[in-house]
């Protein structure tokens, strides 16, 4: 009896703290994810969804054609990771370097993209860069080019775009980890011998790792799955992983697949998450939790 | 005691708005609830209609077939007097019971109608459906950019090599399968899975030529000529023609991609009454001219045309020839089919 | 005793951050195999004078010499010094026998040689067995002796510590302090110590420079830095002092009679300063020697009332008010004899155990008069 009231006792004060945000998270989250995994064991008739169970539609994901379309896919994500490292990374450092009143105007640079709807930027860039848009009118009249060059609708104007929408998601984590770096272990590194570049490759960038890694995670995982891009600078032609889903849920229909597509592609980021955590990544780094 | 203050003052407005809603659902010749397209009807014309029949119309909108479905099976039956599904939306919607079969003698002005329109695939003998607005897959190109002599009333003009990286075509599965079918004789919702392995061969020749896929705004692509050939929707055609004379338009000979919304009525609709009343105001041709000079739509209602000026008449995107339009094809359920549509586009597209 | 050789030598240097100006026209030379500590509060400039010996921050004006060479626009690893960081800035990634060899792994040191004198200096800082460990699984003394065993295998002829045992407990602080000092002894190299910490500096040091927002105070042995201090500043930095206010009344021979806002005093006169008539200087008398009676002892007359008495260990602190509301603190061993709390004493003392300084005043004038002759 004691036992029992005591207990109450305890656990109402938790409830009601715990509770609202217990519900948001079931509401926001764990519903939403559970309804996709229902979904992804139903089937269709063609048009509507049949409460049939099934495994097709996780047999469906070897489709050899499918396979391609991933490689596809994690080949354009891996090169809109690499190079928003390579072109992140030198911005990050001299942002987390600089004096604070560069560092805000650096910020601010980065930060106010993101009060335009990507997609309308993705558009902008379309004006840039068509046959009678900017950079080839620029070019022609310098004389560097005769004809037009085609760099709409090709790889690389999907390659430019991922990089353009995602590169934000590499610098901050990048400064955060490059700020947070004791400026002393540089110091240290420089008096016992290592001149700069010694010092960056020794100090620096073991150091920065992580936000290295949780800056790969956050492009990765959305390059995988940013099919507008993919519509807008690509022109559609060569679907990623998230062209396959949107397709699936729109015109396709077939929300099973989609679903189950989508399962697939958790699971991957889970692997991910994983590999990150075991090789002593911090999951405050991700900015996740 | 604030946050008691907040709730008294919430309960008191919302008892407040209810009994507003209440005084307009009182009004005395009754209410229309419209579902329909979100930029797909004149304020005007809604205010016309309730100044003449003293009906109150309540408008919601929505921005996709699947999503007016859900919300129609979704609610309490009869919630919504009118919806305007697409063609394919109509055969399904009708194959669940969701129409309401029409009396056509409540609707004096149907004459107005291009016969052409009428009796389509998805509802043969028109007994569920009104066309209100609809679109043609038409095929335009820059004159300066095709070859001497292109003829692109044939669809094996798209097919050329020719016209590498220079057309640009709707984002839209079933309607490449389906001209890709259309060009070699097969249906344009073709089912038979020989045929389609032969359509899908077909197309990895068409697929060099395409430069984007666009059904957003692929007017830009041909008025800026980065594009030479476009297959896009008449609408769009219509303001790429308007802006770039060296455009012209072909119907290609075996028949368009047609698209077609439709006023429907609800199996449950309360205020059926209203709604007959609406879809005929709606056909009225002085109404339809109204809706037409806001919305340059494909438009079956001859009589609203006849009223529209020169610039419009002449536009040959807007007013397509009736013998066309009857050549024409809708997107229709073709079932589990579409897994095989989906791998062809998939390989199409990888 | 022998000439000894300067190894460190900084001629006029100054250091400007902005508008803060942080070093002062800084002389100070430092000897071979000596151990000076820098010593004085947070701000003083001690800890920039240690980052510009080792090549972190440049002077704004000034030489620093190492070993006779100018070494203003060396590299840090291009001078013959290494520095103990206030925070070890040991590697994280690496475990302690990386961060240990890191030196020489930069320098190219052949693969043998590394391990050889790697485990030589985990030998010397007693962390042998320690090789596999890494910085965050060790304790902050261990921590400490690994970023000192870092900094000695480049054999570096000064080694420069900031702050190091700063971030301990007192006990281990004390330990380390011991430590630190056989190991400066063994090895015959420089060390220049900067602390906050007086006592530290006290116990470990062969001289002392006593930094003052960014003046050098006093340069001297902890003996004479306690016994004489220079300035007011480090006569109440170092120790506890009683500090009196005053002018000079009367001076006959080596000894001044001096008023005090309260009273009058005596005192000895510093040897080799000149003083006048009417000068305002500051007495300083340690509480161990202030002296008590019932009666006014000649030449005083300092009146106070026993406030309060505190035990410190063995020693009785008694706190003596006096008429301006100063209060004298007068410490005893608990054995000897002690005034009652309450009692009204006389406050006296013996002449030469005073220190006389010149106050401020007198340094502002005298850097006027420099600046007018053009000199300095």
């Amino acid at each position: 009896m004691k036992r029992s009231y005591r207990a109450r006792n305890k656990t109402i004060p938790l409830l009601t703290t715990v509770s609202p945000v217990a519900i948001w998270l079931i509401l926001l989250v764990a519903a939403p994810l559970l309804y996709v995994l229902f979904l992804s064991f139903l089937s269709t008739d063609g048009y509507n969804v049949v409460f049939l169970f099934t495994l097709d539609n996780y047999k469906n994901l070897f489709n050899p054609t499918y396979l391609e379309i991933y490689a596809n896919s994690f080949l354009i994500a891996f090169f809109t990771t690499a190079i928003c490292i390579l072109v992140g990374y030198p911005f990050a450092y001299h942002m987390a370097r600089a004096g604070k009143r560069k560092k805000t105007v650096m910020m601010v640079m980065l930060m106010v993209p993101f009060w335009t709807n990507s997609l309308i930027r993705l558009n902008g860039w379309k004006t840039l860069l068509g046959k009678t848009g900017f950079v080839n009118t620029f070019l022609q009249n310098l004389g560097i080019i005769r004809e037009p060059v085609e760099i709409l609708y090709t790889r690389g104007a999907v390659l430019l775009g991922m990089v353009y929408i995602l590169i934000p998601y590499m610098i901050l984590p990048l400064f955060a980890s490059i700020d947070k770096l004791d400026h002393s272990f540089l110091e240290a590194s420089n008096d016992l011998g290592a001149n700069k570049v010694k010092t960056f490759l020794h100090v620096t960038l073991p150091l920065t790792f992580a936000g290295i890694f949780s800056g790969s995670i956050m492009i990765f995982i959305p390059s995988l799955g940013y099919f507008f891009v993919s519509d807008i600078m690509g022109g559609g032609k060569s679907q990623l992983i998230g062209n396959l889903i949107e397709t699936q849920f729109k015109a396709g229909n077939n929300w099973p697949f989609g679903a189950s597509l989508s399962m697939m592609l958790i699971f991957l980021i889970l692997i991910m998450v994983t590999v990150y955590k075991k090789s002593g990544g911090d999951m405050e780094d991700l900015g996740v939790m | 005691m604030k946050r008691g203050k907040v709730f008294l003052l919430t309960t008191v407005m919302a008892v407040f708005v209810l009994g507003l809603t209440a005084c307009g659902g009182g009004n005395k010749n009754g209410t229309l609830n419209l579902f329909i397209w979100t930029e797909y009807i004149p304020d005007s014309v809604i205010e016309g209609f309730e100044e003449e029949t003293g009906i109150n119309v309540e408008m919601q909108t929505y921005s996709g077939n699947e999503e007016m479905l859900a919300k129609v099976q979704g609610s309490n039956p009869g919630t919504y007097d009118i919806v305007v599904p697409s063609d394919y939306m109509v055969e399904n919607m009708i194959s669940q019971g969701l129409l309401m079969e029409l009396d056509k003698s409540k609707l004096t002005n149907l004459e107005n109608l291009d016969p052409a329109y009428l009796n389509p695939s998805y509802d043969p003998e028109s007994e569920y459906s009104v066309p209100y607005m609809g679109g043609a897959g038409v095929i335009i190109y820059n004159k300066n950019m095709v070859e001497p002599g292109a003829d692109f009333t044939d669809y094996d003009e798209l097919f050329q090599p020719a016209y590498e990286n220079s057309i640009v075509a709707l984002d839209d599965f079933r309607s490449i399968i389906g001209i890709t079918a259309l060009s070699m004789g097969y249906g344009f919702n073709e089912t038979d899975e020989t045929k389609l392995g032969e359509i899908k061969e077909k197309m990895i020749v068409l697929k060099p030529n395409i430069k984007s896929f666009d059904s957003d705004s692929p007017k830009t692509l041909m008025i800026t000529e980065e594009t030479a050939v476009g297959l896009i929707w008449s609408g769009e055609a219509a303001l790429a023609l308007a802006e770039n004379d060296n455009l012209d338009i072909a119907f290609p000979d075996k028949g368009m991609y047609l698209f077609l919304d439709n006023l429907c009525i609800t199996k449950d609709a309360k205020n059926a009454e209203n709604a007959y009343q609406f879809i005929d105001y709606v056909l009225n041709a002085e109404v339809n001219k109204e809706i037409s000079s806001e919305f340059p739509y494909l438009n079956p209602n001859t009589a609203g045309v006849a009223l529209m000026d020169d610039a419009y008449k002449n536009n040959k995107a807007i007013v397509i020839p009736p013998e066309e339009i009857a050549k024409g094809y809708y997107v229709q359920n073709i079932g589990k089919t579409v897994d095989i549509y989906n791998e062809i586009w998939a390989e199409f597209t990888k | 005793m022998e000439e000894r050789k300067a190894i460190v030598e900084i001629k006029n240097v100054n250091k400007i951050f902005g508008e803060n100006h942080v070093v002062h026209d800084l002389d100070l030379t430092i000897y071979k195999g000596e151990f000076l500590t820098m010593l004085g509060p947070s701000g003083c400039g001690k800890t920039t004078i240690l980052r510009m010996i080792g090549g972190f921050e440049e002077p704004t004006g000034g030489q620093i010499l190492v070993e006779g060479e100018r070494v203003e626009d060396k590299e840090p690893f291009e001078r013959n010094v290494n520095t103990v960081f206030q925070s070890y800035a040991l590697f994280p990634h690496m475990n302690i026998w990386n961060n240990v060899a890191y030196g020489l792994k930069m320098k190219k040191v052949k693969k043998e040689e590394i391990s050889r004198q790697v485990a030589e200096m985990l030998q010397l800082v007693r962390l042998n067995g320690f090789e596999k460990r890494y910085p965050s699984q060790l304790s902050g003394g261990q921590k400490q002796r690994v970023a000192i065993a870092r900094a000695l295998i480049n054999r570096p002829k000064v080694l420069l510590l900031d702050e190091p045992l700063g971030a301990l407990d007192l006990k281990l602080r004390k330990e380390m302090q011991l430590e630190l000092k056989n190991l400066q002894k063994k090895l015959g190299i420089t060390f220049v110590y900067v602390t906050h910490d007086q006592e530290e500096a006290l116990t470990m040091s062969d001289r002392i420079a006593v930094m003052n927002q960014g003046y050098l105070d006093q340069l001297d042995t902890p003996e004479r830095v306690y016994e004489k201090p220079a300035t007011k500043f480090v006569a109440d930095f170092i120790g506890e002092s009683n500090i009196f206010e005053a002018t000079i009344s009367h001076m006959t021979g080596d000894t001044a009679s001096i008023g005090l806002e309260v009273g009058n005093a005596l005192c000895l006169l510093e040897k080799g300063v000149s003083y006048s008539l009417s000068e305002m200087v500051y007495a300083c008398v340690r509480p161990e020697k202030v002296l008590f009676s019932a009666g006014e002892a000649e030449g005083f007359n300092i009146k106070g009332v026993v406030k309060e008495q505190i035990y410190v260990g063995n020693i009785i602190k008694s706190n003596i008010i006096i008429a301006n509301g100063q209060m004298v603190i007068l410490s005893r061993l608990d054995i000897d004899e002690v005034p009652k709390v309450g009692e009204a004493v006389n406050i006296y003392w013996n002449p030469d155990d005073v220190v006389l300084m010149k106050s401020r005043g007198y340094q502002i004038h005298h850097v006027i008069e420099n600046a007018s002759l053009g000199g300095d």
